[in-house]
């Protein structure tokens, strides 16, 4: 594809992409790739903290929507942020579990050995996912979402809710993250002293 | 005359910059005069800074930030790769569930639930109250299939009756005097494009344990896992009526299907080790015996359908749901089973079991998300 190309593609919105994809153009596709990739990559990663597990689903993601393409002039980025979402809690929730029952059987997940810093920002991370993994899926998506810089609109479009009650949801979200980070603070209270 | 203090929500709103330039001047006009708003919007925004700095912790750091070049060529590869797939996948999905239905029937019976006993000496009743999603290895589902051969046979089965095909009927009192039961309708979503009526159906299955344990054996399994005692000993199967309502036409976005169904039961001889059998499914379907026993140990048997999902298929998560816990299935695509160079991606979905009867609302499109989806149900007479 030449810069011309390319530079057309970019102007073009997301729902004419979408169009022209359902009608058989792979660049268009790859357009539609290169503009959300970054971002959908960001929701993963955030719910899972691995760069292997978060290219894995995104690129699961980009699949579900290349086999079958949206019908009509939809939200493209809404919905491949709304399915990030699902797919990324979906997989903190599964990692976490999978961790309890290694620890209750004895089996406890050593972090990656590195310097004391890294170790320490890799174990804080690692509680602050637990927390999340704690609330419920909406809550979790919220305080992601916000983190990454979305606007309360855009909030509302991704979760379907109305913008207005965005504040509220989010004034609840950061009370249970809270509660939630708490316990976790508490549960590796040992590690982190 | 009362004050009218700002909620949590816009004091957070203003906080976060969400707020229009008249609503923000407003505000910052109240929080003047008002000591107990600013009181509490410094507590918000405590609060509000603290989750911030440990949210920042999950951001990519340098060495993980996204390469979304590179992503693209993996993915045309997939791309190619799949295309390639598909039909071979295809097939062996076919064997899985053509050669092995009398395994699935078994796992279906395993995983299903008492709820009295029955009055035969012989047999127990089982029902299904809940589910438990089991994930799957697609690589194991194909070890599975080149497991089993075309000419093994996994025991008798046979159509005690048989539940002909689905009939439409105009009206959801024609509906309820066909299948026994008045069906739960959504309030608000105006009369169902479609009503149809699925009969009962009733199945025995005798399994032959040798044949199975073979499976067992290929599978570098433990044959005794499977016990003696389920050896030409009849399993049967129920599937009550069912009715399902259309809502919308069905390639439109907004439509959806509602199912319903009395919960189907099975009667499984006496004498059966239900967690010892279900410790084998779990090992066969790729637990290692350690998981498989500890899983088996938390299942209620007795009351508990076990899903298989495929690994890469889908996404589900449990879902708080017309008062009890249900599964939010947001399938994967699949190849068209009619057109190999097609894929089919089904709408998400909402299973539940409520007063006896297992629900199901079905998205028409996979844009069919869960909040569109508790919305529907919550409207559910």
């Amino acid at each position: 594809m030449s810069a011309y190309e390319d530079e057309q593609l970019t102007a073009l919105s997301d729902a004419l992409l979408m169009r022209r994809f359902r009608e058989g153009d792979e660049a268009s596709f790859e357009a539609l790739f290169n503009r959300h990739y970054d971002m959908v990559y960001g929701v993963l990663f955030r719910l899972t903290g691995t760069r292997q597990e978060a290219e894995d689903l995104a690129q699961e993601v980009f699949l579900t929507l290349y086999r079958k393409p949206l019908w009509r002039e939809e939200n493209v980025a809404g919905w491949l942020y709304r399915v990030a979402l699902h797919t990324g809690y979906n997989a903190l929730r599964t990692a976490i579990r999978r961790e309890r029952r290694e620890q209750a059987a004895g089996r406890t997940a050593d972090l990656p050995p590195g310097p004391e810093d890294e170790v320490s920002r890799r174990e804080t991370q690692r509680r602050v996912r637990e927390a999340l993994a704690r609330l419920p899926a909406r809550e979790a998506w919220l305080l992601v979402l916000r983190e990454m810089g979305f606007s309360y609109r855009e909030l509302a479009d991704m979760i379907g809710v109305k913008p207005g009650s965005v504040g509220t949801l989010l004034v609840r979200a950061q009370r249970a993250f809270r509660a939630a980070y708490g316990q976790e603070e508490q549960d590796g209270s040992t590690s982190s002293a | 005359m009362a004050v009218r203090h700002p909620h949590d929500g816009l004091l957070l709103s203003y906080l976060d910059g969400q707020l229009t330039p008249a609503q923000s001047q407003e505000l910052s006009r109240h929080l003047e005069i008002c000591r107990l708003c600013r009181e509490r919007l410094s507590r918000l925004e405590m609060e509000r800074v603290q989750v911030s700095q440990a949210m920042a912790h999950t951001r990519p750091g340098p060495l993980d930030r996204p390469a979304a070049h590179r992503a693209l060529v993996n993915l045309r590869a997939v791309i190619g790769e799949r295309k390639d797939m598909s039909m071979k996948l295809s097939k062996k999905m076919q064997r899985v569930l053509a050669g092995a239905v009398a395994l699935i029937v078994i796992g279906v019976l395993l995983a299903l639930a008492p709820v009295r006993a029955l009055a035969s000496d012989f047999l127990s009743l089982f029902r299904v109250q809940e589910f438990v999603v089991v994930d799957v290895d697609d690589q194991r589902l194909e070890e599975i299939a080149a497991a089993i051969s075309d000419n093994m046979h996994f025991g008798e089965e046979e159509v005690l009756q048989d539940p002909g095909q689905p009939v439409e009927v105009s009206s959801l009192d024609e509906a309820a005097a066909q299948a026994g039961f008045m069906p739960r309708r959504p309030q608000g979503y105006g009369d169902p494009a479609r009503i149809e009526v699925t009969g009962l159906a009733r199945m025995r299955y005798t399994p032959d344990v040798e044949t199975l344990r073979q499976v067992f054996v290929a599978m570098e399994l433990d044959p005794a896992l499977l016990p003696d005692n389920i050896d030409g000993q009849p399993f049967v199967i129920t599937i009550p009526a069912s009715v399902t309502q259309t809502y919308g036409e069905l390639d439109d976005p907004e439509g959806f299907i509602i199912g319903q169904i009395p919960s189907p039961s099975v009667e499984v001889p006496e004498g059966v080790d239900m967690q010892a059998l279900g410790s084998a499914m779990l090992q066969l379907l790729g637990m290692t015996p350690a998981e498989a026993e500890r899983l088996s140990q938390t299942i209620d048997w007795t009351t508990t359908l076990v899903v298989p999902i495929p690994a890469s298929m889908s996404i589900i998560q449990e879902v708080e749901v017309d008062g009890t816990t249900g599964l939010y299935i947001l399938p994967g695509c699949e190849p068209d089973p009619s057109d190999p160079d097609e894929s089919y991606c089904g709408g998400g979905m909402l299973l539940w079991e409520k007063d006896g009867f297992i629900m199901v609302v079905i998205g028409n499109h996979s844009t069919a998300g869960l909040f569109r989806l508790t919305s529907i149900v919550e409207s559910l007479n």
